[in-house]
C-alpha cells in the first residue's frame, strides 16, 4: 500500500540521512582510505539494528518507522559508493587498504547490525510495558 | 576521484547540502516505492531481492554518472556539473542503495542460521555491485 504520509516521511528521513553522510564525507575526505563511508556504513548498521530490534518488542507510527529506518538509516548509508571505491581503491591501492575497507566494510556492517539488533531488542523488552505476541525481525 | 573534486568549493557548501539532501530524498522515495512495489512480486526463497536489486541499479547507475563525468568533464572545473554530480552520485545514487538494509538482512539471515543464502546474497551483493559500477562506467567513459 502506498502511503503518501510515509512516503514524506522517507523523503525527510533519506534528506537528513544524505546530508549526515554529506558532511562526515566533507570531513573525511583528506585521507585516500574511505573512512567516511566505511563510518557512516558501520554506524547506520547500528542505528538500524537497533531500530528493528526495539520494533521487535514495541510498535510506532509507521510513517515514523519508515521515516527513521527506509529514510534515514537507507539514505545515511550506501552500496553504490561502496562499489565506487572498492573500484578505486583496487585501481589505486591494491591489496592491503582494498581488503581492510572490504572486510571492515562487511564484517563490521554485519556486526553492528547483530549488536544493534541484540541492544535494541534489550532495550525494548526491558524498559515500561512489552508489546505482546511473537517477536517481529522484518521491518 | 570525483569525491576530492567536490568539495573544491568549500565557500559554496550549504547551496551543496540542499542540492544533495534532495537528491537523497528522491533516492530514497524511490527505493521505499520500488520495494514496495517488488515486494510481493519477487520471490527468490530467502534472498532479500528487493535490497539486491536497488543495490545492483544504484550501482549501475553511479557507474554512468562517474563514467559521464570523467569523459566529458577532464578538467574538473565546472561548476554546473560538479553540482550535478554531487545531485546525482552523493544523493540520489547515494541514497538510492542502502548498506544498512544489507547488514541488517545479513545479521537477521545469520540469527536463523540460513548460511547458504548469508553466502550467495554476501557474494551476489559484493560481486554484483562492483559489476554493475563498472559496467556502467566504462559504458559512458
Amino acid at each position: 500500500m502506498l502511503s503518501i504520509v510515509s512516503s514524506a516521511t522517507v523523503a525527510a528521513g533519506g534528506f537528513a540521512g544524505t546530508i549526515a553522510r554529506f558532511g562526515l564525507n566533507q570531513i573525511s575526505t583528506s585521507s585516500a582510505f574511505p573512512v567516511g563511508t566505511l563510518i557512516e556504513n558501520l554506524l547506520g548498521s547500528l542505528l538500524l539494528g537497533l531500530l528493528i530490534g526495539w520494533l521487535a518488542y514495541r510498535t510506532m507510527p509507521e510513517p515514523l518507522r519508515a521515516g527513521l529506518g527506509v529514510g534515514f538509516c537507507g539514505g545515511f548509508t550506501t552500496m553504490s559508493t561502496l562499489a565506487s571505491d572498492l573500484v578505486f581503491l583496487a585501481d589505486k591501492a591494491p591489496g592491503f587498504h582494498s581488503a581492510m575497507y572490504l572486510l571492515g566494510s562487511l564484517l563490521g556492517g554485519i556486526i553492528f547490525a547483530l549488536f544493534g539488533l541484540w541492544l535494541g531488542r534489550r532495550w525494548g523488552s526491558s524498559v515500561g510495558m512489552r508489546k505482546r505476541g511473537k517477536s517481529r525481525w522484518t521491518s | 576521484m570525483g569525491k576530492q573534486r567536490w568539495n573544491a568549493q568549500e565557500g559554496k557548501v550549504t547551496l551543496d547540502i540542499l542540492i544533495v539532501g534532495a537528491g537523497g530524498a528522491a533516492g530514497a522515495v524511490l527505493r521505499y516505492w520500488l520495494a514496495l512495489f517488488l515486494v510481493n512480486r519477487v520471490r527468490l526463497r530467502a534472498l532479500p531481492v528487493t535490497t539486491l536489486t536497488v543495490n545492483l541499479l544504484g550501482s549501475f547507475a553511479l557507474g554512468t554518472v562517474l563514467g559521464w563525468l570523467f569523459a566529458s568533464i577532464p578538467s574538473g572545473d565546472d561548476i554546473l556539473a560538479d553540482r550535478m554530480a554531487v545531485f546525482l552520485a552523493v544523493g540520489l545514487c547515494g541514497s538510492f542503495t542502502t548498506y544498512s538494509t544489507f547488514a541488517a538482512d545479513t545479521g537477521y539471515l545469520l540469527r536463523y542460521r540460513d548460511y547458504r543464502t548469508v553466502a550467495a546474497y554476501v557474494f551476489l551483493t559484493l560481486a554484483g555491485v562492483v559489476a554493475a559500477f563498472l559496467g556502467g562506467f566504462v559504458l559512458l567513459r
